[in-house]
């Protein structure tokens, strides 16, 4: 008797420990890795740091969760996501560029829309631009952004005499004017590098849209609704080639890559350069905040966009294939907490994407001008063209002009042989650029 | 005692064999002509027959590339000749003739893109080439090396050269060095000069590692630039250095929708080119072997 007792009890304990043990492996949270593919430190100095802090408070916060930040090269951007997801192994968190970058990824099934994942009334401050939303969704949240344009010398404007009127200019004609007497000077006016061919994808975003009527038209000039070889759609190219038959251009251009190019503007040895905004920073402290200026693309075109000005947003996307999209949509939640967003201006100088941000914070003047852009621009252009004809006509293209194997003309009849090229190669594609296009509104 | 095998014993031996290397080779080369026919979205897509080949031929960057690849043989009797040469003035044991082995064979044992981003930079308009140029009053040879269209394949072949020659000097002088010294001498008694001895006793004796090194070379020439495209003008300008490699790479790589068919397809056209160049080769080093039997 007293054995079945002392059974029964110790058929009790037995069943207590296992239940004991089962709570306690089910409080005991899994461990989780999450990977996240990223890049900026090309263009934004210091990114590295700010994502290393985001990631120490998110282990933090979240004792069972890894962090493994990849940084990416320019060209790995660009294929090793599609890759990945194709292969069934993409990593949770990607880095991505706006729009068509965004897009054709999400058609493929690459991109999760992140409306299920994060709140709206959240969502809607991560500033990602209409290029990043499809079919009333949105794929992308932004990360940081820029004001895109020149920088220009103002030691060397002076040193040439060029008028106060025309600093900087704003026209197309003060413009040559400006170079000219730079130039009479001995000043090289402008420097640019094609040898990379990053360039092309910059003119063509600062260029074209100035004779845009509408942010959907670089997407018409693919679908075949505009047509490329019309020469209103590749003035452009001969405006960016009568600067450099008149010897505004540095004549290495063939043979410098776009940060060379920048270089020569650093050294003090041109007068302006093409730009991204987070670079700024770096060129106050080679050349001090009174020596340099920033200025749009001087007006020539006859668009109704051509008075627009040209920003950019960087952002990430979580992969469909991600099996803690929930922790993905928290990290982005936290880049976006206010602590976060502050700190990418207080340490990087670099503007938040996000409108609780108090751009009364920005005390640089000259990044204080390009938020003005900021909230006056439009679309950039090389976002809506697909890969296949931007970057032959544009990457390509740029170099062509420069050598002289191209005219304007020919540039502009190669960029309409490769849309309808790129239609026939895409049939299944056609479609979402369509839809794309519906969605959009100027 | 006489061993009797059946027929397909030796098979069942090899068996193994052929399959790793099925796998290894024969799948993948099976992939790539499956995937020459589709329109591929992920790792898989719609047949579209021969499509993919059509985008290829029609397209005036891929016709540009197999014109500058079929350019780069210029190379291979460059190289052949001056590695000749050089191999044998090491044979000759100069003075100094080992750090003189050394130095040349440096090049070849730099990783491509280090040369490839070196060059670069040194043949820039401004650069050492040209300010070296200058220096010396040769102002009219102080070209853009790397930003013209006219030169810029020329100045590919030029580190091409400069990276490659230092393997066929090793190649030839270790030929060299394995041969009886008595044919040299019988050649010098009987009267052969340095020319005489080069062009009657060496170059014979060495027409094997040649043919080897000339069928090496077609072949990178065709399918192992890529490197020194890439790193040193990513193609350019323009298209002026592009090369069926690169192509296909771009294609793949630098598209944010990669073109895995159209790749494919242009792989397929290199694949089969090498193919027949290198059958050709071969059959004209049977027949030569005939000949001389």
């Amino acid at each position: 008797m007293r054995s079945i007792k002392l059974l029964r009890v110790f058929i009790c304990l037995a069943i207590l420990f296992s239940v004991c043990g089962l709570i306690y492996a089910s409080d005991k949270e899994e461990e989780v890795t999450l990977v996240f593919w990223w890049w900026g430190e090309t263009e934004l100095q210091g990114l590295t740091g700010w994502l290393d802090d985001t990631i120490a408070i998110f282990e933090e916060e979240h004792p069972n969760v890894t962090v493994e930040a990849t940084l990416l090269d320019t060209l790995s951007v660009f294929s090793d996501f599609p890759t990945a997801s194709a292969a069934g192994e993409p990593p949770d968190l990607q880095f991505a560029w706006n729009g068509i970058y965004v897009m054709e990824w999400a058609w493929l099934g690459y991109v999760e829309p992140l409306d299920e994942w994060i709140p709206k009334n959240e969502l809607k401050h991560m500033i990602a631009t209409p290029l990043s939303n499809f079919k009333g969704k949105q794929y992308r949240a932004g990360w940081y952004l820029f004001g895109h344009g020149w920088l220009y010398n103002k030691s060397l404007y002076q040193k040439a005499g060029v008028p106060e009127s025309l600093t900087p200019p704003k026209t197309w004609d003060e413009w040559l004017e400006v170079c000219q007497i730079l130039k009479d000077a001995g000043i090289t006016p402008i420097s640019l590098g094609t040898q990379d061919q990053l360039v092309g994808d910059w003119l063509i975003s600062l260029f074209l849209i100035q004779q845009l009527d509408s942010i959907r038209d670089p997407i018409k000039l693919c679908v075949g609704e505009l047509r490329w070889d019309d020469p209103r759609y590749y003035e452009y190219w001969v405006r960016i080639k009568e600067l450099w038959d008149k010897g505004y251009i540095n004549d290495d251009v063939s043979s410098l890559e776009l940060y060379q190019a920048q270089d020569l503007f650093t050294k003090g040895d041109a007068a302006m350069t093409i730009a991204v905004g987070t670079i700024i920073p770096a060129m106050e402290k080679a050349l001090g905040r009174e020596n340099i200026g920033v200025m749009k693309t001087p007006t020539f075109g006859v668009g109704k966009l051509a008075e627009k000005d040209i920003s950019y947003t960087q952002g990430v996307i979580i992969s469909p294939g991600s099996k803690h999209k929930d922790l993905a949509a928290e990290f982005i939640r936290l880049m976006h907490r206010e602590d976060r967003y502050n700190a990418l201006w207080d340490d990087l100088g670099a503007i938040p994407a996000d409108d609780r941000f108090n751009p009364n914070k920005i005390d640089d003047p000259l990044i204080r001008e390009t938020w003005n852009w900021v909230e006056n621009s439009t679309i950039y252009v090389g976002d809506t063209i697909p890969w296949a004809i931007l970057g032959e006509a544009a990457y390509v293209g740029c170099q062509e002009l420069f050598a002289g194997m191209k005219s304007p003309r020919e540039l502009g009849e190669k960029a309409q042989r490769l849309a309808e090229q790129w239609r026939e190669q895409n049939p299944d594609m056609l479609q979402n650029y369509f839809d794309w296009l519906e969605g959009l509104s100027d | 005692m006489i061993l009797r095998t059946k027929k397909f014993t030796p098979y069942i031996y090899l068996f193994p064999a052929i399959l790793i290397l099925g796998l290894i080779y024969g799948y993948s080369l099976v992939r790539v002509f499956d995937f020459s026919t589709r329109r591929i979205r992920g790792i898989t897509g719609v047949f579209i027959g021969l499509d993919n080949y059509k985008f290829v031929i029609s397209d005036p960057v891929f016709r540009k590339a197999v014109l500058n690849n079929i350019n780069l043989f210029v190379l291979i009797p460059i190289l052949v000749f001056l590695a000749i040469i050089i191999s044998y003035l090491l044979f000759e044991q100069l003075r100094g003739w080992k750090v003189y082995r050394g130095v040349i064979f440096m090049p070849y044992i730099l990783p491509i893109p280090v040369v490839g981003v070196i060059f670069g930079y040194m043949f820039t308009l401004h650069g050492v080439v040209n300010s070296f140029l200058k220096l010396v009053k040769l102002d009219f040879l102080a070209i853009d090396w790397l930003g013209s269209p006219k030169f810029a394949l020329w100045t590919l072949m030029i580190i091409i050269l400069w990276k490659e020659l230092g393997f066929g000097i090793i190649l030839f002088l270790a030929r060299l060095m394995s041969l009886e010294k008595e044919i040299f001498e019988s050649a010098e008694i009987d009267g052969a000069g340095w020319w005489g001895k080069l062009f009657y006793v060496t170059i014979p004796q060495m027409r094997t590692i040649i043919e080897f090194f000339a069928i090496i070379t077609v072949i990178n020439m065709l399918s192992w630039v890529f490197a020194y495209s890439y790193t040193v003008t990513l193609g350019g300008p323009g298209d002026a250095t592009m090369v069926m490699e690169l192509f296909i790479f771009n294609k793949l790589g630098r598209s944010q929708l990669p073109m895995p068919g159209i790749a494919s397809a242009a792989s397929v056209f290199l694949f089969s080119g090498t193919a027949v160049l290198i059958f050709f080769l071969f059959r004209i080093r049977k027949e030569i072997g005939q000949e001389e039997t």
